[in-house]
């Protein structure tokens, strides 16, 4: 994994402490690990330095990859501090306390990096009932049971920028559902089995 | 035997069994240490196993406690004789068979150590069926309330971050977070450059394109954003243009302010000097004054001399005083430094020894390890070399045997020879005799003679063998009583008798009750 | 049960009756032949000519007697029913013994057109894949268990393909509630209400 040369001078501005106090840093990096977890940030970026925000900006900006870059290479803390340390020469109070952020946000970014992607419709949930015809049109005696069916499916949609909820509806008979269930059974216990695999 | 011993004690003592240190032979262990041995040896065999160490109190408990250790490690396999009175009333022989075998089932260390996937492949089945056991455990939760919901699952969907690089962008481009949604910063801060314009795509691939007049309106709309975009752009560049100026005038303002100010600065000094001028012009004009001025000029030049005088009178003396002080201050410096060079020299000297002491230490300390680790090899060295000389001092005594047995077997030879020289002089003698004890009297005296000393001689051959057998016998027996005297019964047997009487009395205290 | 039909349908099969057997045999092999290729014009207009009347009566006559097997079968008429209700409209019991034949090979037939009047899509096959998934473009190191499906759901004749996913714990989840409801149908409660609708018939 490389980072740019770009990325690595806008984080060597960590070392100018004048400019950015550990209280301005504690923010900036609060800020960093809510934007990446889909959370509202807490502090307004332009208001932390006085007159000139480009380097804010730029250093925010070069956090905000960084952070997303190294989970999505799933690099642990370690290696982490150490390219902060190595590789741009941060100072070592700095260096742990963006390990600190990194830690700590770790999971919620690598959960957001899962939810990229394009995807299936997915089975969330199932709705069943079991009917009895009593009579119909063409029908005059009672048949049953019928199993209705309804397979809760979502699938991200680009317009409603969320999920789309949509239901997938049939009917079978006993015997239907016996063989689906079957077959589903299957799968499960393929699961299971791969689950169990070490253990036997 | 002894190094039997030494051996079993030590294992012992690294199973955390606590045997005390002037304990060296198994035949010093009580029944209470044999317990401690065999349970620490079962709780090694098997972890689940958890006895106490010591023996319970009561008489009854003992012997059920000591039947149970008894039982299990029959049942572990051994086929001695083994029961409660093996381990209460126990003597050093079969204590040491039944340590041994239990030792001997001590499980190998390596077989603890828990196997760790390694290579790519393993490791991600690993993790594949580490992910599906949680996945099948976790408690089925609705979608709404679940963090990983795949119906969120966005496709990549990114824009261009503008990161400012000067003053004046930075007034006008917010933060990289705020110039796109929630959604679209991870993909965009990763993918840059991997921008693809949905909409664009959308319109292009769901409308019908038969439609000229939407096309053309799209086309048109495009080119329309576009000449805007070229006009902002322009426009910004002609903003960013501007502000470079004003800061250029503003600088060039900045340093003529300076200039007027260090300008008013000389011209200040420069006046005051003219001032002082001025007024030293006013004084000198007057005749008056300009002799007052030459009086003091010849006042001042008097007391110049009068003071050099008197500087000179004082002077002396002290730079003679100053000389002597010099001198002395000379020889002290040469004393110091002859005492810095001793100092110098001890100092030397006592780096040299602080360096011996250094290494004299990095000597011990290594020479400590490597005691430590002869002391933790040589259990196992020393055996071999004892076994070893075991070995040579059994071949040696085996060599002596041999020796022995071949005088026995040369003696044997001689006494047969013997033996049969005497029977045949006997039969010489006797038919010589014989033969002449037909004429002679005396003859036939001396043949009753000869088989008279015949018999008495088989008489005395007879009873010294008797004697050599019965000395045999009899060591035999003194061997035997030995042994039995190092059974040591009688102790024995009063010690079951008296634990016997305390079972007597707990079954009657049980009984009152 | 005897089955009554409205007059006008009786007028249509009036035409029959009069017929000898023959003929009543060839409007069974038409009718047969109307159930399997809908109608066709030539056969009815020769038909017609022979029997010298308009076509019209013809596919009435046709209608009438699809009609006829259409509500025996509504009814689910035994033999014995279903010959009592075709004495009664006047045929003879030679032409009957035709009918019962033509009614007896066309019941499964008839059923099946009637059971597939309202149904929606109906469960068909599953077929279904494990995977997983170990990198994406967004995260490069992840084991991430998928199962992917194709539920194929038949509407009328037509087979249409699902494809879906799931995850092992909804899988797990989706197993186990449809083998509930299964277990369901089975339960005591649903027998009864089985039994009672069974008898209401009655």
């Amino acid at each position: 994994m490389d980072i740019e040369e770009k990325h690595k001078n806008y984080l060597k501005l960590l070392n100018k402490n004048e400019k950015f106090s550990d209280e301005i840093l504690d923010k900036l990096l609060e800020n960093c690990s809510k934007a990446l977890s889909s959370h509202t940030e807490v502090y307004d970026i332009s208001s932390l330095s006085q007159d000139d925000t480009t380097e804010i900006k730029q250093l925010y900006a070069s956090l905000l990859y960084v952070f997303a870059q190294f989970v999505r290479n799933s690099q642990s803390s370690e290696e982490f501090s150490n390219f902060l340390l190595t590789e741009c020469d941060i100072e070592k109070d700095r260096a742990q306390l963006l390990e600190k952020y990194y830690e700590e946000s770790y999971n919620s970014i690598r959960m957001q990096l899962l939810n990229i992607g394009n995807y299936l419709p997915h089975i969330t949930d199932v709705r069943w009932k079991i009917d009895y015809m009593v009579k119909s049109s063409t029908w005059d005696q009672s048949e049953g049971p019928i199993f209705r069916v309804s397979l809760k499916t979502e699938k991200f949609d680009s317009t409603l920028k969320g999920p789309k909820i949509e239901f997938i509806e049939f009917s079978c008979t006993g015997q239907e559902l016996q063989d689906l269930v079957y077959k589903l059974k299957d799968a499960v216990r393929h699961c299971q089995k791969l689950a169990n695999n070490h253990n036997h | 035997m002894e190094e039997v011993d030494k051996i079993i004690i030590e294992s012992l003592r690294n199973l955390n069994c606590e045997i005390d240190e002037d304990i060296d032979t198994l035949k010093k262990f009580t029944p209470d240490i044999v317990v401690a041995a065999i349970s620490s040896c079962l709780a090694s065999i098997d972890p689940q196993i958890n006895h106490p160490k010591k023996l319970p109190p009561s008489m009854s408990s003992r012997i059920k406690f000591a039947s149970d250790l008894a039982q299990q490690i029959k049942d572990l396999g051994f086929k001695g004789d083994m029961g409660y009175q093996t381990i209460l009333y126990c003597n050093d022989v079969d204590v040491r068979r039944v340590l041994m075998f239990l030792l001997e089932h001590l499980p190998k260390e390596s077989s603890t150590l828990i196997e760790e996937p390694i290579g790519y492949v393993p490791k991600i089945i690993k993790q594949i069926e580490n992910s599906l056991k949680e996945d099948l455990g976790r408690f089925w939760l609705p979608s709404e309330v679940c963090d990983r919901g795949f119906g969120h699952c966005s496709p990549i969907d990114c824009v261009d971050l503008i990161v400012p690089s000067s003053v004046e962008e930075a007034a006008l481009i917010p933060p990289v977070n705020l110039q796109c949604s929630t959604s679209q910063l991870l993909p965009s801060l990763l993918f840059e450059g991997a921008k693809v314009d949905w909409k664009d795509v959308e319109i292009t691939s769901t409308k019908p394109l038969d439609d000229d007049i939407f096309v053309e309106d799209i086309v048109t709309t495009n080119q329309n954003t576009n000449e805007i975009i070229d006009e902002l752009k322009q426009k910004k560049d002609l903003i960013i243009e501007l502000r470079a100026d004003v800061n250029a005038n503003k600088e060039i303002l900045a340093k003529l302010k300076q200039q007027i100010e260090e300008e008013q600065q000389v011209l200040e000094t420069k006046t005051n000097t003219l001032k002082i001028k001025h007024k030293t012009l006013a004084v000198l004009s007057s005749e008056d004054n300009k002799l007052k001025l030459r009086n003091l000029v010849q006042k001042a030049e008097n007391r110049l001399v009068e003071l050099a005088n008197q500087w000179s009178q004082v002077q002396t003396p002290l730079l003679q005083e100053l000389e002597t002080l010099k001198n002395s201050a000379s020889l002290e410096h040469i004393e110091t430094q002859k005492d810095q060079d001793r100092l110098q020299r001890l100092k030397q000297t006592h780096k040299e020894l602080v360096a011996d002491y250094k290494d004299k230490c990095l000597l011990e300390q290594g020479l400590i390890e490597k005691c430590k680790d002869l002391n933790s090899k040589n259990s196992r060295a020393a055996y071999t070399k004892r076994i070893l000389e075991i070995v040579g001092n059994i071949q040696k005594q085996k060599k002596e045997i041999q020796k022995i047995l071949l005088d026995t077997r040369r003696v044997q030879k001689d006494i047969n020879s013997l033996t049969g020289q005497v029977d045949r002089s006997f039969t010489l003698s006797d038919e010589l005799i014989f033969y002449d004890c037909k004429q002679e009297e005396t003859s036939r005296r001396a043949y009753k003679l000869l088989a008279a000393l015949r018999e008495e001689c088989n008489k005395i051959l007879q009873a010294v063998t008797d004697m050599g057998q019965a000395e045999r016998e009899l060591r035999n027996l003194e061997e035997q009583l030995e042994i039995e005297k190092n059974k040591d019964f009688r102790d024995k047997l009063d010690k079951v008798q008296r634990d016997l009487a305390e079972i007597r009395k707990e079954i009657e205290m049980l009984e009152g009750k | 049960m005897l089955i009554s039909l409205r007059n006008d349908h009786k007028e249509h099969l009036q035409l029959l009756t009069a017929q000898p057997e023959q003929v009543v045999a060839d409007f069974c092999k038409l009718a047969s032949d109307f159930l399997e290729n809908g109608p066709t014009a030539k056969l009815f207009s020769t038909a017609a000519s022979k029997l010298d009347v308009t076509v019209d009566v013809i596919e009435n006559c046709i209608y009438g007697l699809i009609n006829l097997l259409l509500i025996a079968c509504k009814h689910q008429l035994s033999e014995a029913d279903f010959r009592d209700s075709v004495l009664t409209l006047g045929f003879s019991e030679n032409q009957e013994t035709l009918l019962s034949k033509f009614y007896d090979t066309k019941k499964s037939l008839i059923h099946k057109i009637n059971t597939k009047g309202l149904t929606g899509p109906h469960y068909h096959d599953l077929q279904w894949r494990f995977e997983v998934q170990l990198a994406s473009r967004s995260m490069l190191q992840q084991v991430t268990p998928l199962i992917t499906m194709d539920l194929a759901l038949k509407t009328g004749s037509e087979i249409s393909h699902q494809i879906l996913q799931t995850d092992p714990t909804n899988l797990l989840h989706l197993a186990n509630e449809l083998e509930h409801a299964l277990n369901q149908s089975r339960s005591r409660h649903s027998r009864k209400v089985q039994r009672a609708l069974g008898n209401l018939q009655i």
